[in-house]
């Protein structure tokens, strides 16, 4: 499947890194849904989301090939001002997708 | 009777995969960019269509494949692979514990399979149903999401390695920027209270000051744990 390493090896690792990621993805849903867990640790549960998805959408815009670019040569900080905006007023995802990709796509021609 | 009433519930059931299924378009429009990109960046790095789509269908994760196959190609040690990934994948761990009180009726084989396929953009469409269309929600539901994204991005994957470099560059019409969009719209969706909004800066301001540290792998779970613990240390409302 490679030309630089045998099919064994290769396919060892590849599970190898199937495993140590499906035990993280698959031990809370099968455990914690069968018990009942503090208030507390609900409470932080129910914050998670936002808060894990705001830290990947900071990375997503912030970076420009690898490097933090927090500035107007910077197109995804433009463009994810404009669609944070639109997201206020529109609530239909494909909308702000396609507004965010002509924002994007626009400010590239210049 | 008994018939009748098994016929009704199938068809309830598929009705749930398939609105999951129509949810995941943005998924499929953001994955077709960077699909592409990884299957020219693995056929350039010397692995071949087949060696891309079987780890497309066995990892099935974005930037942890970019990773691997840089890592295989300089021919880094299998266990430095495999522990870096761990790391960059963990954050997954997370999601699936917030999913977790979705699912208390959930039979376990059935979680033991979605979970498989929980990814950052699955996880995004699929949280945002479970909290504000609760009645749409079901295994049946996250699964057409889900399984809407591995296949779609196994075919990208697979049809980048194939055609290699005669790809058009996608940058040009600002399709990489589906995701970031999608996260900003379902982020919009979810964010309902000033604390939540406060959360979400918190984690995003965390996130890049880690990024500059040793801790940078690590980055997205300790800032999303740092900015939720915030909120629960303050006084119960």
């Amino acid at each position: 499947m490679t030309n630089f390493m045998s099919n064994q090896t290769f396919i060892l690792i590849i599970l190898g890194t199937m495993l140590v990621t499906y035990i993280p993805r698959m031990l809370p849903l099968v455990f914690l849904s069968k018990v009942t867990l503090p208030k507390k640790v609900e409470k932080f549960l129910d914050y998670i989301p936002i808060a894990i998805l705001g830290a990947i959408l900071f990375q997503s815009v912030l970076y420009k090939e690898g490097n933090l670019n927090i500035s107007f040569s910077n197109e995804f900080l433009i463009a994810g001002i404009i669609t944070v905006i639109v997201a206020k007023f529109v609530k239909r995802i494909e909308i702000i997708v396609v507004v965010g990709i002509l924002t994007v796509f626009t400010l590239r021609l210049f | 009777m008994t018939n009748s009433k098994s016929m009704i519930s199938k068809e309830r059931m598929s009705k749930y995969f398939l609105e999951g299924m129509k949810d995941a378009n943005p998924i499929v429009l953001g994955y077709l960019p960077i699909g592409l990109a990884f299957g020219v960046l693995a056929s350039n790095a010397g692995i071949n269509p087949l060696g891309v789509l079987f780890i497309s269908l066995v990892l099935f994760a974005g930037s942890a494949q970019f990773i691997t196959v840089s890592m295989l190609a300089s021919l880094a040690s299998g266990i430095s692979i495999i522990a870096t990934i761990f790391v960059v994948n963990f954050r997954h761990f997370l999601m699936s514990s917030a999913y977790s009180k979705y699912f208390k009726e959930e039979r376990l084989g059935r979680l033991a399979f979605i979970s498989y396929f929980v990814t950052d953009e699955s996880f995004a469409i699929g949280i945002n149903k479970a909290k504000y269309e609760n009645e749409k929600f079901n295994s049946q539901y996250l699964l057409g999401v889900e399984l809407t994204g591995y296949f779609s991005w196994a075919i990208f994957t697979f049809i980048g390695a194939f055609v290699g470099n005669f790809i058009p560059n996608f940058k040009l019409f600002g399709l990489d920027f589906a995701l970031p969009a999608m996260f900003i719209g379902l982020l919009a969706m979810l964010i309902k209270s000033n604390k939540d909004f406060i959360v979400c800066i918190i984690s995003g301001i965390l996130v890049i000051i880690l990024d500059q540290t040793f801790l940078q792998s690590y980055s997205v779970i300790i800032a999303s744990v740092l900015a939720a613990l915030v909120m629960v240390g303050g006084k119960d409302d």
